[in-house]
């Protein structure tokens, strides 16, 4: 292992402190992005600078901080999250945006105050489709079609004024059970279709 | 800049794609967070392994971290809960109480986070203690109240330089001179450290 240039030390000293100017700062974190023999001195120092200030501290196994880089190989950190202030920036600048466009879009009719729209030249509109009349159609339009009935055509039975239901067939309760009693056979199919069990235990 | 705004700078690193500066991140704080760590889970390699995996967490999350509070409240708040989550996971009962993140490396309270360090630990943190005690007190008088200004009484260069009528680079070079006596004495102890399981 290559000794650390001192001055390379000095500098990773003042840095620990936050005393080191940024320009110096930025050539410091550029080697120690690569130099691990300046990240584990500054590991040592770090760790005498807690028992100086005697805060607890228990050490570690040396290989943790590889096995901790091994296993964050593939792994990826939590974006930033987004303030809600800046959400609010944006749309404020959108507003600005918005705002500062409104004049020259009226100064379009407002340079022009006689000009109609009919007067635009046709390149400024969107020309419309053009549709090739379908055959059929323009060869032979057909016979002139009858007018649709009209509902007076269809006059209501007049049944004294009765609301639903308007057969009187169900308000007689008499009627009305004989009705049941007839239609029971239709209900006979679906009774034969139960399965035997279920018969037994519906009379049980 | 001061400390909390270097590691500011380190998480920022880290959120734009450099992984380097998390390592940083991790060799300054493993130390404190596997004390923190082993207070619930007073085993050695368990320790280990949830330390390792609180700063995998970190790393996770580190997109959620806005700067709102320090780096190392919000990174002992995760090495916490993961410690806690792997008690759950072992079926083993986590303490009831939760401790502020500031009282929690002096915590010595009743109940289960008291610190069942093996002898072989003590032992070692008595020396490496008594190691550092030792070099700065034979250290130059002018090295020696320069590091302890800055380390033990947290002043910054100007104030230092300032108090001991010197100009800021020489202050600089005095913390830099002590750190390298430290350091020279810290070493053996620290290799003999990393070839220990």
């Amino acid at each position: 292992m290559t000794a650390i240039q001192p001055q390379l030390l000095e500098q990773l000293s003042a840095w620990m402190d936050g005393e080191l100017p940024a320009d110096e700062a930025r050539f410091l974190q550029r080697r120690l992005r690569n130099d691990v023999a300046l990240r584990e001195q500054w590991e040592r120092w770090q760790l005498a600078s807690a028992f100086l200030k005697g805060e607890p501290v228990r050490a570690m196994a040396g290989d943790l901080p590889w096995r901790i880089a091994a296993a964050l190989s593939d792994v990826v950190p939590l974006a930033p999250a987004r303030r809600p202030h800046m959400a609010w920036l944006a749309s404020a600048a959108a507003l600005v945006f918005a705002v500062a466009l409104l004049p020259g879009i009226l100064a379009v009719d407002a340079g022009r105050p006689d000009a109609p729209l009919a007067s635009l030249p046709e390149a400024a509109a969107p020309a419309p489709p053009r549709v090739s009349p379908t055959p059929y159609l323009a060869a032979d339009p057909g016979p002139p079609m009858s007018p649709l009935p009209s509902v007076r055509d269809f006059p209501l039975v007049d049944r004294g004024g009765r609301g639903w239901p308007r057969l009187p067939l169900l308000a007689d309760p008499r009627q009305r059970d004989g009705l049941l009693v007839r239609s029971e056979h239709l209900l006979l199919p679906l009774r034969d279709a139960e399965p035997p069990a279920a018969r037994q235990a519906g009379t049980e | 800049m001061g400390d909390d705004q270097l590691d500011l700078d380190l998480v920022k690193r880290v959120q734009a794609g450099d992984k380097s500066a998390f390592d940083l991140l991790v060799r300054k704080y493993q130390h404190r967070i596997g004390a923190v760590v082993y207070r619930f889970v007073p085993d050695h390699a368990e320790s280990q392994d949830v330390t390792q995996e609180a700063f995998i967490r970190a790393y996770r999350a580190l997109g959620n971290f806005r700067g709102d509070s320090q780096f190392y409240t919000w990174l002992y708040r995760i090495a916490v809960n993961t410690a806690k989550n792997y008690l759950v996971a072992v079926k083993r009962r986590p303490p009831m109480a939760d401790i502020a993140a500031e009282d929690a490396e002096h915590y010595a309270g009743a109940g289960r986070l008291h610190d069942h360090d093996t002898p072989e630990h003590q032992l070692l943190r008595q020396e490496i203690e008594r190691t550092v005690s030792d070099t700065v007190a034979a250290l130059p008088g002018e090295l020696r109240q320069a590091i302890t200004l800055r380390e033990v009484d947290g002043r910054s260069y100007e104030e230092i330089a300032q108090m001991m009528q010197c100009p800021i680079g020489t202050v600089r070079s005095r913390i830099f001179r002590a750190r390298e006596a430290i350091d020279r004495q810290l070493r053996p102890l620290m290799d003999n450290e990393r070839v220990r399981p």
